[in-house]
């Protein structure tokens, strides 16, 4: 019998996978997709009307939806993702595949139902002129290619802490809370005075909604200096999830 | 006939450390206490060949399954070195690995997939799959439904057709009513009339006898006898009858 490469074979996997996640959503409820889009929505409309007291941005609300849709997806797919292994041990049990495949494709389908729910923004903006600005699609690809990267990196790491420290998922969960006030969502890093700047640097996510921001709509900044520091810290991060999940994958049926 | 190895374990070791509750992720960063160690397996050294029928037999915690988790490569040894010659299923964990949520037709899908089929292979044994399976149109239905017969079935159906050369059985395969019982006993006469090669744990002291070749006794982690089933058997039936 001729021999499969085995990363044929993986990618056979991750995408059977994809397939099984993207379909039990549409499964369990009518038009899955929509929720991926309403939530950020009623959150836009909920924050915007606070919020637009103290933050002077003009189109406040459409230059919420970007951020608050991007970010929906780097909170929720982390928060499935980190439990994956936990869940799926009568998997793991079965045979020897590649472990990372499982939160990789988690972060996959929740990726492809965000992508549908940018189309739907882009589409609107567009057709009712909502922003003077002409966006730029090749820089909101940039941006969420960037943004999946960084992602499957956390969810590698967490998922790989996970099956060993159970509360890993509940400091996750702390973490993302803080992480979503100190990230530039609901407001543009041109609000912020000069010295407290320099913790931007260290949020690999301030350049990439930043990004979101201003190739969506025209707002929002891109600075070189932290856009490249902001990338080496998100290397470091997947690198970490990397050699985490290297190091811990081989025995995590001792841990399950 | 020469002979082909088909598992190899080279002074192999497991170890664990006993650990009486889930450590924290918080503890751990803080705190650097020695854990107690305990060793699964010791130092364990052995050949099977291709073909060959070796059953596996010890108390609980003797080491069995981690000894087959080991073979089935789903866990990694602490020391030594595992090698396995040829496509392995392990029926450890049988009837597992389903998505409940799944129809059954994505769960054979996913599970052939892991078990290392190609998607075309799949494609081309689908109907064979489902037949042998006998699950009628359930098929079509998401895995939650089947009563746990369907899922045995179903999990065993994928498995056989994978076309394993080798065959890891932990003890538990009284599963089933009397029909899955004929079928398993089918297949196992056919597996030994086409020489795979078989590991078995089991308790079944005279099952073992009268299907192994070998018979490996371990005792706390370590090869305490190893050689004809029948030997092997009669001491380790004298020495648990006078330890009582």
């Amino acid at each position: 019998m001729k021999k499969i490469k085995p990363y044929q074979q993986d990618m056979a996997i991750l995408q059977a996978l994809v397939k099984r996640e993207i379909k039990a959503r549409y499964k369990k409820t009518l038009m899955g997709f929509l929720w991926m889009f309403l939530t950020p929505l009623f959150q836009m409309m909920v924050i915007g009307l606070v919020f637009s007291y103290f933050i002077k941005i003009p189109n406040y609300f459409i230059f919420l939806f970007p951020g608050l849709l991007a970010w929906q997806f780097f909170a929720n797919s982390l928060g499935k993702a980190t439990s994956c292994f936990v869940f799926e041990r009568n998997l793991l049990r079965k045979a020897r595949f590649s472990r990372w495949i499982l939160p990789s494709a988690i972060v996959l389908a929740d990726f492809f139902h965000m992508l549908i729910s940018w189309g739907i923004f882009i589409g609107v903006v567009k057709l009712f002129k909502l922003v003077a600005y002409e966006m730029s699609l090749i820089k909101i690809g940039l941006g969420l290619i960037w943004l999946l990267g960084l992602t499957l990196g956390i969810s590698w790491l967490t998922a790989s802490l996970q099956v060993k420290y159970r509360d890993v998922k509940f400091m996750l969960k702390a973490l993302l809370q803080l992480w979503f006030y100190a990230t530039p969502i609901l407001y543009s890093l041109s609000l912020i005075p000069g010295r407290l700047k320099q913790l931007f640097y260290l949020n690999p996510l301030s350049s990439i909604f930043g990004l979101l921001h201003q190739s969506a709509i025209g707002e929002g900044v891109i600075e070189i200096k932290m856009l490249i520091i902001n990338l080496v810290v998100g290397v470091v991060i997947v690198a970490i999830g990397v050699w985490a999940y290297r190091k811990t994958n081989k025995n995590f049926i001792d841990w399950l | 006939m020469k002979k082909v190895k088909a598992i190899e374990l080279i002074k192999v070791s497991k170890k664990y450390s006993i650990r009486h509750e889930k450590p924290t992720f918080l503890e751990q960063l803080f705190s650097k206490k020695r854990l107690e160690e305990f060793w699964a397996l010791k130092k364990i050294s052995l050949v099977i060949n291709k073909g060959e029928r070796v059953g596996i037999i010890g108390l609980n915690g003797s080491g069995k399954t981690t000894l087959l988790r080991l073979m089935a490569g789903v866990i990694e040894s602490t020391e030594g070195q595992v090698i396995t010659n040829g496509r392995l299923v392990s029926l450890i964990e049988l009837g597992a690995g389903f998505h409940p949520d799944m129809t059954g037709e994505e769960n054979i899908f996913l599970n052939a997939l892991i078990l290392g089929m190609s998607r075309k292979k799949v494609k081309q044994k689908f109907k064979k799959i489902v037949n042998w399976a006998d699950v009628g149109n359930f098929i079509d239905a998401p895995v939650y439904t089947y009563s746990d017969g369907m899922k045995l079935r179903l999990g065993f159906s994928v498995l056989i057709h994978t076309n394993p050369e080798i065959i890891l059985l932990d003890e538990g395969l009284a599963l089933g009513d009397e029909d899955f019982k004929k079928k398993f006993t089918q297949n196992f006469n056919e597996w030994i009339k086409s020489k795979k090669t078989i590991v078995m744990a089991s308790h079944n002291l005279s099952q073992l006898s009268s299907m192994c070749e070998r018979v490996i006794w371990l005792e706390k982690g370590r090869v305490k006898m190893a050689g004809q089933p029948k030997k092997v058997i009669s001491k380790y039936a004298e020495k648990i009858l006078r330890s009582r």
